[in-house]
């Protein structure tokens, strides 16, 4: 890997490149699908590769490198390179790229990114484990366990020289008892942090609590969201913090940095403990960090690579993805804090929906948008949970739920979801005066 | 291309102890400009070969995918595979496939137009100018060339090499303190040659007038239950959202029920009416130059039009071996996977709504007040496809049978019976939408075609 690595760094170079940015991973992985309470798809990957990001003249060339053939890697190398190079003679200078990050930078050590543990797992046994303890309440479980083991290498042409590795473990299980069904997700990067018996338990238990479902009612609720919503509109919020969004004229927080957009605190940090997406450094070589993207509602700042943070005036935020910033791990904080019962006992009139899914805009730039809550989702009367009902959704705008964010919950639970790429450490929230809607026929 | 290898595997898979296997070799290279307000963000090119092999051992199923392309670290991988599945068949489903046809085949879509990036970036550019006065925009072109080698233990080989090219453009247009969005996918399978098919230019100058006249004299609705006609981007996308969805033989037996979600169509659905008379629909990959083009399936099926609904009435499911198995059927080869690294899983193709014996005038014409839906921007539906939503982006109000003025973002919130229920009349054109349709974890975006005619619903609720 660092032969491979190392040989293209150079032969870019030599050919002329400015900028070079060369990020080498090896993984295996394994991902046991489940359904119907049996294994349906027993799955193995073992993949390697190296991206490349270059500029010549602030010509950018994002590309990939494959050894096809280990006994030829140098002549390889060099057709790759020259093809490359000329692909990026025929390219215009990107006017907005202002280069990379010199090094050498110090890096931290983070707790619990990798356990060797994970190597040796049976992973069926969690499996079994999870849909053992999710049928003590419910008749039937779907879901997936991951695991991933990375070995990285991070070269770049301004001095950054970084070995990375990592483990990665997702599981997601999704518990059906009659009509009712109930979904929870774990990920961690220790396998004594996976929380597979609590998001079984959990799934099962809302299975079990949301059967029987009434037609829901159009309206303005106040709305406790679970987990599961949480992550995802945390993702929103982290997409419309991308300059690239705010530059397209798809982020709903354009213009917004320095004012009040809501109550609570919204970070970014990559440095997390066991966080999923932590690392020590970001893709150009910059030292992760915590960035309060938003502190006490107001939004401070988007996340920036190096080339973005120039053009805005300000630091990077080492979010650096190979072409734009990224998130890493999402994490919300502060409110009003209390137990997820306290937040329920607050909703005279509202719902409790426990996960959402389809989430689409009709305008990025005002926010417009609709989800649809699945799974167990329960009317609130008068601080108790009553009935679950069905066949709504959630037409809203994202900045008036940021706004009328009330309260949240005390513990955070690490997760992604199939609706939430970027992971975090979400509790649950009540929004007031959410509008929800139905078809009449 | 390394079939060697390919051949290696099945081979080594059988040796094992494999009771079946098949090898999917694929080859990918593209191509990919993303401009973001005129100003050329990033290009890319990528190469990557690998397989992606599938195998029962027993009778519980094993995947694996790998880009390593030696012996030792398949044999090494392969191994691990029939291990760790072996050890899963305590908990494991029993999978069964149906016995088909084994083919052998070799097939070839050439792209006509295939340039160097340098003539790549200026057509690219060029339809950057027609939209230069778009407050916001970008625009993402992709073409991808894949090459296949598939083969399986029942004695299948299908070689096939597949070209794509899409164009998606997102604009924002501003008006005072209002704004107005849309995106759009054009798609085919084939190499820029293309892009004269799709008529960019035109159609985007157009597209840019309408929205400028919907955000600076659009009105809002006032919400009741009228008539409504959809245009063949919005009976497209209703067609495939609460029609081929649902009608995918492994949600309704609950394999994807975990993400994907499940079917409001249960097993013995077939023959239950859903729709109105004038309702027939039908998935047809075999169709020349469309975007969800193929002939064989990825489990070696050959590929047929198949109607789903017939007056109405649900007629077949999307079935791929496996669930053709369980409900004593042969596949229509509806199986498909994204890449080498992904299973293959039932998926839809050239999803359409056949058209009718109406002109477009006649439709309009018995309309006394009514909504044009001509193209939309939010969307969703449920996890079972039962209730789904469709908010305009390019819509009219109809008044005796003539469109009137621009509506703003009206919106169409029903369930799937009341929507098909609702069809009385189709036109006789058709037309066909690129997009790209999400299923399975991890997730697989899969090119697809939908569409249609011009549809008339009567007395649905408008808002």
């Amino acid at each position: 890997m660092r032969e491979a690595a190392e040989y293209l760094l150079k032969e870019l170079k030599k050919k002329g490149a400015d900028d070079v940015i060369i990020r080498a991973v090896k993984s295996e992985g394994v991902n046991i699908k489940f359904a119907n309470n049996k294994v349906v798809k027993n799955g193995l990957e073992m993949m390697y590769g190296l991206g490349v990001f270059f500029t010549k003249d602030k010509k950018i060339l994002a590309t990939n490198f494959q050894d096809k053939d280990p006994k030829n890697l140098k002549k390889q190398i060099e057709l790759f390179v020259n093809y490359s190079i000329k692909f990026s003679s025929f390219l215009q200078a990107n006017k907005d790229y202002n280069g990379i990050a010199n090094g050498k930078f110090k890096y931290f050590d983070i707790k619990d990114l990798y356990d060797k543990k994970v190597e040796s797992i049976d992973e069926i046994d969690y499996v079994q484990k999870g849909i053992n303890i999710a049928l003590k309440n419910a008749e039937k479980t779907n879901g997936i366990f991951e695991k991933n083991i990375e070995n990285g290498l991070l070269l770049t042409s301004n001095n950054v020289d970084k070995e990375l590795k990592g483990t990665y473990l997702y599981f997601s299980i999704r518990s059906f008892n009659k009509d009712g069904s109930g979904h929870s997700n774990t990920c961690s990067r220790m396998l004594n942090q996976l929380e597979i018996e609590k998001s079984s338990e959990e799934s099962s238990r809302i299975a079990k609590l949301s059967i029987s479902p009434k037609e829901g009612e159009s309206g303005k609720y106040d709305i406790v969201f679970g987990r599961m919503p949480t992550i995802v509109f945390a993702n929103q919020i982290a997409e419309s913090c991308s300059p690239f969004s705010v530059e397209a004229g798809i982020s709903f927080l354009t213009d917004k940095i320095g004012k009040k957009v809501t109550s609570i605190d919204f970070i970014d940090d990559g440095t997390k403990e066991n966080g999923y997406n932590s690392t020590p450094t970001d893709d150009e070589g910059v030292p992760t960090q915590r960035t309060s993207l938003i502190k006490d509602g107001i939004l401070k700042t988007y996340l920036h690579n190096s080339s973005t943070a120039k053009k805005y005036k300000t630091q990077s935020t080492g979010n650096a993805g190979l072409v734009e910033p990224h998130a890493s791990n999402l994490i919300i904080e502060k409110g009003k804090c209390s137990e997820v019962n306290d937040l329920i006992k607050e909703v005279k009139n509202g719902l409790y929906v426990t996960n959402v899914w389809y989430t689409r805009y009709q305008n990025y730039l005002t926010g417009d948008f609709s989800t649809i809550p699945r799974d167990g989702c329960f009317v609130i009367k008068n601080g108790e949970l009553k009935n679950s009902v069905k066949n709504i959704r959630i037409s809203d705008n994202m900045l008036n739920i940021m706004n009328n964010i009330i309260a949240i919950s005390r513990d955070k639970k690490q997760l992604k979801s199939w609706e939430a790429h970027d992971p975090g450490f979400v509790p649950e929230i009540l929004v007031k005066n959410v509008n929800v809607s139905k078809a009449k026929i | 291309m390394y079939e060697d290898l390919a051949d290696f595997s099945l081979k080594y898979l059988r040796d094992k102890g494999a009771k079946y296997a098949e090898v999917r070799l694929e080859e990918s290279s593209s191509n990919d400009f993303v401009l973001k307000n005129g100003n050329l963000e990033v290009a890319s090119f990528s190469e990557i070969t690998g397989l992606g092999i599938r195998f029962t051992v027993n009778d519980t199923l094993g995947f694996l995918n790998i880009n390593l392309l030696e012996k030792e670290k398949i044999k090494t991988i392969i191994e691990k595979a029939i291990r760790v599945t072996k050890n899963s068949s305590k908990i494991g489903e029993k999978t069964k496939f149906s016995e088909e046809k084994a083919y052998t085949a070799k097939y070839a879509i050439k792209r006509k137009l295939n340039e160097n990036p340098d003539d790549k970036l200026k057509k690219i550019f060029e339809i950057d100018k027609i939209i230069k006065n778009v407050d916001n925009r970008f625009i993402s072109v992709d073409d991808t060339l894949t090459k296949k080698y598939y083969i399986n233990s029942d004695g299948s080989k299908i070689i096939s090499e597949i070209p794509r090219t899409t164009l998606f453009y997102f604009l924002t247009l501003l008006h005072g303190k209002k704004s107005i969005q849309r995106h759009f996918m054009h798609g085919s399978t084939a190499g820029y040659e293309c892009f004269k098919d799709w008529n960019i230019h035109e159609a985007l100058a157009k597209e840019v007038k309408a929205l400028t006249d919907n955000l600076k004299n659009g009105i809002t609705i006032k919400p009741g239950t009228m008539d409504l006609i959809t245009a063949p981007e919005v009976t497209g996308i209703a067609v495939h959202e609460s029609c081929g969805h649902p009608l995918e033989a492994d949600r309704i037996l609950g394999r994807e029920g975990a993400q994907a979600g499940e079917s409001f169509v249960k097993r013995d659905m077939v023959g239950e009416k859903i729709g109105s008379e004038s309702v027939n629909i039908y998935d047809d990959p075999t169709m020349e130059g469309s975007y969800g083009y193929y002939l064989y399936d990825d489990e070696g099926v050959k590929a047929r039009k198949k109607y789903l609904q017939k007056k109405g009435i649900i007629t077949e499911f999307l079935q791929n071996r496996q669930t053709a198995f369980e409900f004593n059927l042969k596949s229509n080869g509806s199986a498909r996977a994204s890449a080498f690294d992904r299973e293959p899983l039932i998926r839809m193709s050239n999803t359409l709504v056949e058209p009718g014996n109406f002109s477009e005038t006649e439709i309009f014409e018995d309309v006394k007040k009514g909504l044009y839906l001509k193209s939309f921007m939010e969307w969703n539906i449920d996890d079972k496809r039962w209730q789904q939503k469709y908010v305009g982006s390019e819509a009219y109000l109809i008044e005796n049978g003539k469109i009137t003025k621009p509506v703003i973002a009206p919106v169409l919130e029903i369930t799937t019976p009341a929507l098909w229920s609702s069809v009385d009349a189709l036109s006789k054109k058709m037309e066909y939408f690129a997009g790209p349709c999400g299923k399975g974890e991890p997730l697989q975006s899969m090119p697809v075609y939908m569409g249609g005619p011009h549809m008339r619903l009567r007395g649905v609720y408008i808002r």
